[in-house]
């Protein structure tokens, strides 16, 4: 009560005061009797007491110490009432220390640096460009822009995956990621030949530019040229069938390179197997879930939420760990540990041989078509069993399916 | 002075027969002493004597004697005071 009366003092203002006289008790007495608060009251030497009052009672202690003889002097005179009063004095201080307040804020909301990161062919000029069209610049204010529509904006350029903006104080950090592209048009003009990008036989074969290195018919494997971007300039047939064999020195003719173009058409095959168990076991989530919150100071984790226990048999577990930011490089070892437990059951489910063949067959087609490439077309589809001996605990199956598709793929010529 | 003390008796026992605290209805002094730095007073009826070594209060009973080193008045209200410094003895004198 004390303190939080000397808070009110300083508050409301007051004064301290020596008193001087024959009968400073009595005049304390009476002060006090009269509901003047005193505090601090200090004797100085024979008739002559230090106290402290707050100034609306001050006038008050005067009229007593008239009628007690006694001599009231102010020594300090404190309190926000004075310090007001002695800022009006020093007027251009304040006014100065208000300036100086509203001009920090006021800048601190503007948009003093602007680095861009990650850029590598894109020059950050031109990024800077683009986001000063949308209002981003140095000198603009942070509420002028938005943020979103700025990396919409950058987002938009041929050559950026990816941006990010990041606004920390008078400072926006603007991230790239450049697309990676490929130089596609110089890279369509240098001499290649049509290499097989898959195991296969070829049933049609189109040569538009080239030499054609394999016939219709033909098994290839993967990596094997097709069609070949050597071309030279006579006797051309008999070379074709050995032009990748290095006997162009034999030749001595310097063999002219050119990109080959074609369609080679081939059947080629996927495949996917796959085991099932008759019992399958797994789990599903009830929905249950507790939340625990807990402390970690160095090795001690101390749970200040939830159950010290998980009620579960069986769950999941999530993990957040919130860690106080780095202080100058100094890590403070303390940690908020959040998890959340799933509750999970055990399920088992038995199919029958007939149901797990089904299932394996309709998995394993489902795998094979998400490799397939969509202008293929399917030839025909096998389905093998595998390993029946084993049927009492699982079934297996394979699954082919025999595709028509174009293999032919450039390789740049060395 | 005898119409008094019949009006003592009755608030006395009219304290015991519902157990109130004596201080309250007899207008006692209560006196709370923290170690030997603070002494709190209630029910005061004013100082009769201030100095640094010796304060003297008056209470419904007589007063009392203060002695010690560096004392101070740290409050003083219409009810209550409250003293600090190095306090040495304390005598109630009735």
């Amino acid at each position: 009560m004390l303190l939080l009366s000397r808070w009110w003092s300083f508050i409301l203002g007051y004064v301290v005061i020596i008193i001087e006289g024959n009968f400073t008790e009595r005049f304390i007495n009476m002060a006090s009797s009269r509901g003047i608060i005193m505090w601090d009251v200090a004797f100085l030497d024979k008739d002559r007491i230090k106290a402290k009052v707050r100034i609306h009672q001050f006038g008050a202690l005067r009229h007593i110490a008239r009628r007690q003889q006694c001599r009231v002097r102010i020594k300090h005179k404190r309190g926000l009432p004075f310090l007001i009063a002695k800022l009006q004095k020093r007027k251009m201080l304040v006014v100065g220390a208000v300036i100086f307040s509203m001009l920090l804020y006021t800048m601190s909301s503007f948009v003093w640096f602007i680095e861009v990161q990650g850029t590598d062919k894109v020059r950050p000029e031109q990024i800077l460009t683009v986001a000063e069209s949308h209002g981003l610049k140095v000198g603009a204010m942070k509420r002028d822009y938005d943020e979103e529509e700025v990396e919409r904006a950058l987002g938009n350029l041929p050559q950026i995956a990816w941006v990010g903006i990041q606004e920390k104080g008078t400072k926006v950090t603007i991230e790239i990621a450049e697309k990676v592209l490929v130089d596609i048009e110089e890279d369509q003009k240098q001499p290649a030949h049509q290499v097989a990008k898959r195991d296969g036989v070829i049933e049609e074969l189109l040569v538009l530019v080239g030499i054609p290195a394999v016939q219709e018919g033909d098994t290839v494997q993967k990596g094997q040229v097709l069609i070949s971007g050597r071309i030279f300039p006579e006797s051309e047939d008999e070379l074709t069938a050995t032009s990748e064999n290095g006997d162009d020195s034999i030749i001595n003719m310097e063999p002219k390179k050119v990109r080959a173009k074609g369609i080679a058409k081939a059947r080629t095959w996927y495949q996917e197997q796959l085991t099932i168990n008759l019992a399958e076991r797994g789990y599903n989530k009830t929905g249950e879930k507790v939340t625990t919150t807990s402390v970690r100071i160095k090795d001690k984790e101390i749970v200040i939420q939830g159950p010290r226990k998980i009620p579960y048999e069986h769950y999941d577990k999530d993990e957040e760990i919130k860690r106080p930011s780095k202080w100058r490089n100094m890590a403070v070892a303390i940690e908020v540990i959040s998890r959340t437990y799933y509750e999970k059951e055990p399920y088992t489910i038995n199919y029958n041989v007939k149901e797990a063949i089904e299932k394996a067959t309709k998995e394993a087609k489902g795998r094979v078509e998400l490799r397939i490439p969509q202008e293929a077309v399917v030839k025909d589809t096998y389905v093998e069993h595998l390993n029946e001996e084993e049927r009492a605990k699982n079934v297996e199956v394979k699954v082919t399916v025999e595709i028509l598709e174009d293999i032919a793929e450039p390789r740049a010529i060395h | 002075m005898d119409l008094k003390n019949k009006r003592h008796k009755a608030k006395e026992t009219f304290a015991k027969l519902f157990e109130m605290p004596n201080d309250v209805i007899l207008d006692l002094p209560k006196i709370t002493m923290i170690g030997g730095i603070q002494l709190y007073i209630e029910n005061h009826r004013g100082v009769i004597e201030f100095s640094g070594e010796k304060i003297r209060v008056a209470v419904a009973i007589g007063e009392l004697e203060i002695l010690g080193r560096n004392l101070e008045i740290r409050g003083i209200f219409t009810e209550e005071i409250i003293i600090e410094g190095n306090l040495d003895s304390i005598k109630l004198v009735k």
